[in-house]
């Protein structure tokens, strides 16, 4: 960036201004009592964050004012930078205003021209399920009509193929409810989109799940959460540098997802076999997902065998 | 960062040790090449800029 221009992003008067902003911005909207709601929560089903989110987005006319005082903000400054997290992808471009445990509210736009440059690219494509239950507030629909359908985690195991469920129009106005097994395609659309879009962390399946456009297989699975990838890679980074930490190990040998519970059992185990044991056993007789026991069992069977340790 | 520990005991070889029948990419790394879902709308695999 220029040097001029870098200083007088970083002005002292305008970190001034973000921060009287970020400090004023939630008057008169219902997030601070949102926030102190879902905070007191303990370890909440999707049904009992949804319960608190739902009246919030059902009654939106707050983020007119949100959207009011960000304009006047970039009126008066034009290199204002709001003290909100952008969150972009191929065809929205929005702002978080409100992350916490169990919840995240993002307002955003899904332009017209975004949508469809990103359907020439397409090819043929995917179908993504975050498994998060979703609220959306659609503040204006666009014109879009959706095709819904129904995949992800299903009886303990992602289901092998996913299953179109009905079309709809997009309704301005309207609070659309996903449970964590639907999600929908914008097959049209005419103007762009403007929608108040909850997420809930809470009682999410253990994967993302993706299938394909043409023959509605799954194609792949991914973490749900960066939780979930942060447990992967920092168990993994422990094993590499040869740190004992069994606590760490097992914490995470307890985590929702069986996919992280494996991962930190496998670093645990090429780590310290020994260590590792009773956990082990303890997964092969006890633990929920099946394919885990039998991978346990499995295990038991080969350090019982013969098998060349690391020295 | 510490020195390794050198006084590592003996653990089963990783590629022994078996692993889940589908793997499971990290997050973030769903690929939406059709439009819709929480995916593109959600804050879920989203590409967001941290503000330091």
């Amino acid at each position: 960036m220029d040097q001029a221009l870098a200083s007088q992003v970083r002005s002292a008067g305008r970190r001034a201004a973000i921060a009287d902003f970020a400090a004023r911005w939630r008057a008169g909207t219902p997030l601070e009592t949102l926030a102190a709601s879902l905070d007191a929560l303990d370890q909440p089903d999707a049904g009992a964050v949804a319960a608190l989110l739902r009246p919030v987005l059902a009654d939106a006319g707050w983020v007119s004012g949100v959207v009011v005082a960000l304009i006047a903000e970039v009126a008066r400054d034009p290199l204002f930078d709001p003290p909100l997290l952008p969150v972009r992808s191929a065809v929205q471009a929005g702002l978080t205003l409100y992350r916490g445990r169990h919840a995240a509210v993002v307002l955003g736009v899904g332009a017209l021209d975004r949508l469809a440059a990103h359907k020439r690219r397409g090819g043929g494509g995917s179908i993504g399920f975050t498994g998060a239950m979703t609220l959306i507030r659609v503040l204006d629909g666009g014109g879009a009509t959706l095709s819904l359908w129904r995949g992800g985690w299903r009886g303990g195991a992602p289901m092998t193929a996913c299953v179109p469920i009905g079309r709809r129009r997009l309704g301005d106005g309207e609070l659309l409810e996903l449970d964590a097994r639907t999600s929908f395609l914008v097959d049209h659309a005419r103007r762009d989109m403007v929608l108040l879009h909850a997420t809930i962390f809470a009682g999410a399946a253990p994967t993302a799940c993706e299938y394909d456009r043409a023959t509605l297989a799954l194609r792949a699975t991914s973490a749900a959460s960066e939780r979930a990838s942060r447990a992967e890679m920092l168990t993994s980074l422990l094993g590499a540098i040869g740190r004992h930490d069994g606590c760490a190990f097992e914490v995470a040998s307890r985590a929702p997802e069986p996919h992280v519970r494996w991962h930190a059992m496998r670093e645990w185990l090429a780590l310290d076999a020994d260590a590792a044991a009773a956990r082990l056993a303890e997964i092969a007789a006890r633990d929920s997902d099946a394919e885990l026991r039998a991978l346990a069992a499995e295990t038991i069977a080969l350090i019982a065998g013969p098998v060349a340790c690391r020295a | 960062m510490d020195d390794f520990d050198k006084s590592r005991r003996a653990g089963l070889p990783l590629a022994a040790i078996p692993a889940l029948a589908r793997p499971v990419g990290q997050y973030g790394t769903m690929r939406q090449a059709e439009v819709g879902g929480s995916i593109c709308f959600g804050i879920a695999v989203a590409l967001a800029t941290y503000k330091a």
